[in-house]
């Protein structure tokens, strides 16, 4: 593994941490199946994947927390409506829509979402994550340092 | 600010405004200075742009982080245990 390059490494570590972090949500948020999706049909060694899924599942039952996932989606099959979400006006209802359109391409496996309940629980869920993957990427950094 | 009643009439499966609104105010307080925020309600579309741009920033973050924990396996000593857990689970 010495001999990968640099941009390969950092893809693998990239990849790994995503694997890890999708596992360990499990159910009860959409992206974790999007991410592990995507990344089971990229070239990644195939063990991988298993090997980070069994170490994070080993780490979650020695911990036996039964920690809430923040935000968790409440996925009911709502109608679609972003009445909701607009104040009065064209403009308005216009911006909510396509800012609506953008955050579903930010979240994996957003477009998949049907309403905006959904896609709202979703987005907290993703951005705890984000944060959560900031956090141990500069753990292992500052250990190794 | 669109009225925070629901427009529905009653059923169970309409999303009412409140619903909505809850979620928005929830996902705000994510946001880098909610704090500074306090309760102000800010409109939906502005929280909708910014978490979009978080996002954005919390992604390129990830990236460079992970850059920067690949240059320190690369360089770090070979020998150290921790060194070679760390690279065997990562790479």
């Amino acid at each position: 593994m010495m001999m990968a390059s640099l941009h390969e490494r950092k893809r693998a570590i990239k990849s790994s941490a995503d694997i890890a972090m999708a596992t360990a949500r499990g159910a009860g948020a959409r992206w974790p199946r999007a991410i592990l999706a995507a990344l089971s049909s990229s070239s990644s060694p195939p063990g991988k994947a298993r090997r980070c899924k069994r170490i994070v599942r080993r780490c979650l039952r020695a911990r036996r927390s039964s920690r809430d996932g923040g935000g968790g989606a409440g996925a009911s099959s709502l109608a679609r409506s972003t009445a909701a979400m607009m104040s009065s006006g064209d403009m308005a209802r216009r911006l909510v829509r396509k800012r609506t359109k953008v955050l579903r391409k930010m979240i994996p496996g957003g477009e998949l979402l049907l309403d905006e309940v959904s896609l709202l629980h979703e987005a907290m869920d993703y951005v705890a994550h984000l944060h959560a993957q900031v956090d141990v990427l500069r753990r292992i950094s500052n250990a190794m340092q | 600010m669109s009225s925070r009643r629901s427009r529905s009439s009653g059923g169970a499966s309409r999303i009412s405004d409140e619903q909505i609104s809850d979620l928005v105010a929830k996902l705000q307080a994510l946001l880098p200075e909610a704090h500074l925020r306090s309760n102000d309600r800010v409109p939906s579309a502005r929280v909708l742009q910014e978490t979009c741009s978080y996002i954005r920033s919390l992604h390129r973050e990830v990236d460079d982080l992970s850059d920067r924990l690949s240059e320190l396996l690369a360089t770090a000593d070979v020998s150290t245990a921790q060194a070679a857990v760390i690279r065997s689970l990562l790479m």
